[in-house]
């Protein structure tokens, strides 16, 4: 085939690379325009913004506290009022959104190595390794994720590293079970056979296929994962194997303060409310992160424009 | 029709054929319910020659289209590339058939990855063949024009696409495009034409038709059991009945003088 007397063509051809940033500027756009998407990216991003000042900036010191002044209403200075220990419940908040963000990234990062690696293990080729990671999946996600933190804390101690550890590893099975009969479509279809019948070793296909178009049913359910984990960290720190004592953290303000919840229920109610707002948004973040994803599939670059 | 289209191709056959099918048998499913779907086949692609594989359903023909593409392994009997053994990906044959076949399959859409546009689509089997050497991006974008053209497609108007946004005809001549791009030896068909409507089935016949003008040197595989097509575009015929070969012979003869009894019963049933 004589292929240099197509050169005219060229011409007529739009270009390469050069859509990435339009591309994604698109979705951020996309994703602002309906009031789900408002909401879930102005949450997120507050959270975000607050965790990275909280870093150099309260409103008043973490650890000055005031003993005369515990429960104290809200006031100019204080305007969550104060905790049991006299602290500054804002500036708990503020410092306790570093520790969620820190935990909620490291875990779905954990999460998703352990759950890609299950994915590969049960789509491989070679006999025996499916059939095996497969069975051992379904054995290990009987063991709730309370049974590993505590398991993790006996040797360990409380800290946030369990929680990490903990829910990162039953996310990541339960990501690999639930994405495992669409993966193994996939890795069955006649793409992926077409793609081996021109010689594409397992991992090509596994980053340039299969994953690809698994990752819609992935975000969903990371997405997921990261509304649990922020609700697993407030749960394991209030059993005491958590966040430690003395470290800020959501959970470590609804666990100091939920037991005087008849006599002083706002200080419970602060920190319930940030939770459930960062869940929601989340939960939402990751459907938007799904259609984005999906229409992704099908559309032209033309129909984006 | 066949004769005055089929001037140029050779006659005679290269002695050392190039792909051998020996004795080749494939079951599925284990004990009681296991079923043979290939009980002994033997065959020869020759070089340069197009051979059609029909039968009816459940007769093994994509079976025996994925045995002569190495994509499943025999369970008895040997598949030979060039002279050298097919046998799991390690086997030299494998490595070869790997470098020098592509394969068209039966539904377009299936066959291509849903989030690929179609200039990746078409480049992709040489972005894999190449294993990692750089390839001038202008040069690989001429041979994914090359063999849009080929393929009978208008490259302007499709390229960026996605395989939703292209009819049944057109999907499946990105699907030829990207089997013919690396100029393979050896490309098996997999029923082409039976998943796209009849205006489509046509251009993709035409466009088989080209491909086998313009490549003398390439061998074509093409499960069918469309009579029509097979008589436009094959030089042989292999027909499959129940996992095994029950005539194999030049298309005409075949077609004119069937000699076993299902082979008849397929040609009467195509003159209706």
């Amino acid at each position: 085939m004589n292929v240099s007397s197509h050169g005219p063509n060229r011409g007529a051809l739009p270009g390469g690379g050069s859509r990435m940033f339009s591309r994604l500027r698109r979705s951020v756009v996309r994703m602002c325009s309906g009031a789900r998407g408002i909401f879930s990216l102005a949450v997120i991003g507050c959270w975000i913004v607050v965790a990275v000042v909280s870093r150099f900036w309260t409103p008043q010191t973490l650890y000055g506290t005031d003993g005369y002044h515990a429960w104290s209403a809200p006031s100019p200075d204080h305007w969550l009022g104060r905790d049991g220990t006299g602290a500054d419940m804002l500036s708990w908040l503020m410092a306790g959104s570093w520790t969620d963000l820190v935990i909620v990234v490291l875990t779905i990062v954990l999460a998703a190595l352990i759950g890609i690696a299950l994915i590969a293990a049960m789509v491989s080729r070679a006999r025996g390794v499916s059939g095996v990671v497969t069975v051992a999946v379904d054995a290990l996600i009987s063991i709730p994720t309370v049974l590993i933190a505590l398991v993790l804390a006996v040797p360990f101690g409380a800290s946030i590293a369990v929680v990490i550890v903990a829910c990162g590893v039953g996310y990541g099975l339960n990501l690999a079970r639930i994405a495992r009969p669409e993966a193994v479509l996939i890795a069955r279809s006649d793409f992926v056979e077409s793609a081996v019948s021109c010689g594409a070793s397992q991992a090509y296909i596994l980053i340039r296929h299969i994953l690809p178009n698994l990752m819609s049913t992935m975000l969903v359910q990371l997405s997921l994962s990261a509304g649990t984990v922020v609700l697993a960290e407030s749960g394991l720190t209030y059993l005491g194997i958590g966040v430690p004592s003395g470290v800020p953290s959501w959970g470590r303000s609804l666990a100091t303060s939920v037991r005087f919840i008849a006599i002083h229920p706002m200080t419970v109610v602060w920190p319930g409310l940030v939770v459930t707002l960062v869940v929601v948004a989340l939960n939402m973040f990751g459907d938007l992160l799904r259609d984005r994803w999906d229409t992704g599939a099908t559309r032209d670059e033309e129909d984006e424009s | 029709m066949r004769g005055t289209e089929r001037e140029a191709r050779p006659d005679s056959v290269d002695e050392s054929p190039l792909l051998e099918v020996s004795h080749v048998v494939r079951c599925f499913g284990r004990g009681e319910g296991s079923r043979a779907a290939l009980r002994g086949v033997s065959m020869r692609v020759d070089k340069g020659r197009c051979l059609a594989v029909i039968g009816g359903s459940g007769s093994g023909k994509t079976t025996l289209a994925h045995l002569l593409l190495g994509l499943q392994r025999a369970d008895a009997g040997a598949v030979r590339y060039r002279g050298a053994l097919v046998q799991g990906r390690r086997s030299p044959g494998y490595r070869l058939l790997r470098g020098e076949s592509s394969v068209v399959f039966q539904n377009p859409y299936a066959s291509l990855d849903p989030r690929w546009d179609v200039e990746r689509l078409v480049a992709e089997p040489l972005m894999v063949r190449l294993h990692g050497k750089r390839i001038d991006a202008d040069d690989r974008r001429d041979m994914v024009v090359g063999a849009l053209t080929q393929a009978g497609l208008d490259p302007a108007s499709v390229w960026g696409r996605r395989p939703a946004r292209l009819s049944g005809g057109q999907a499946q001549r990105v699907a030829i495009a990207r089997a013919i791009v690396t100029q393979p030896k050896l490309i098996v068909a997999d029923e082409p034409m039976s998943a796209i409507d009849v205006a489509a089935r046509l251009q993709v016949v035409h466009t088989f038709a080209a491909i086998r003008d313009a490549r003398p040197d390439a061998a074509i595989v093409i499960v069918s059991h469309d009579l029509g097509v097979v008589q436009h575009l094959a030089d042989d015929v292999l027909v499959l009945h129940d996992g095994t070969v029950v005539e194999q012979g030049p298309t005409d003869r075949i077609l004119q003088d069937p000699q076993h009894p299902y082979t008849r019963e397929l040609v009467r049933a195509a003159s209706w």
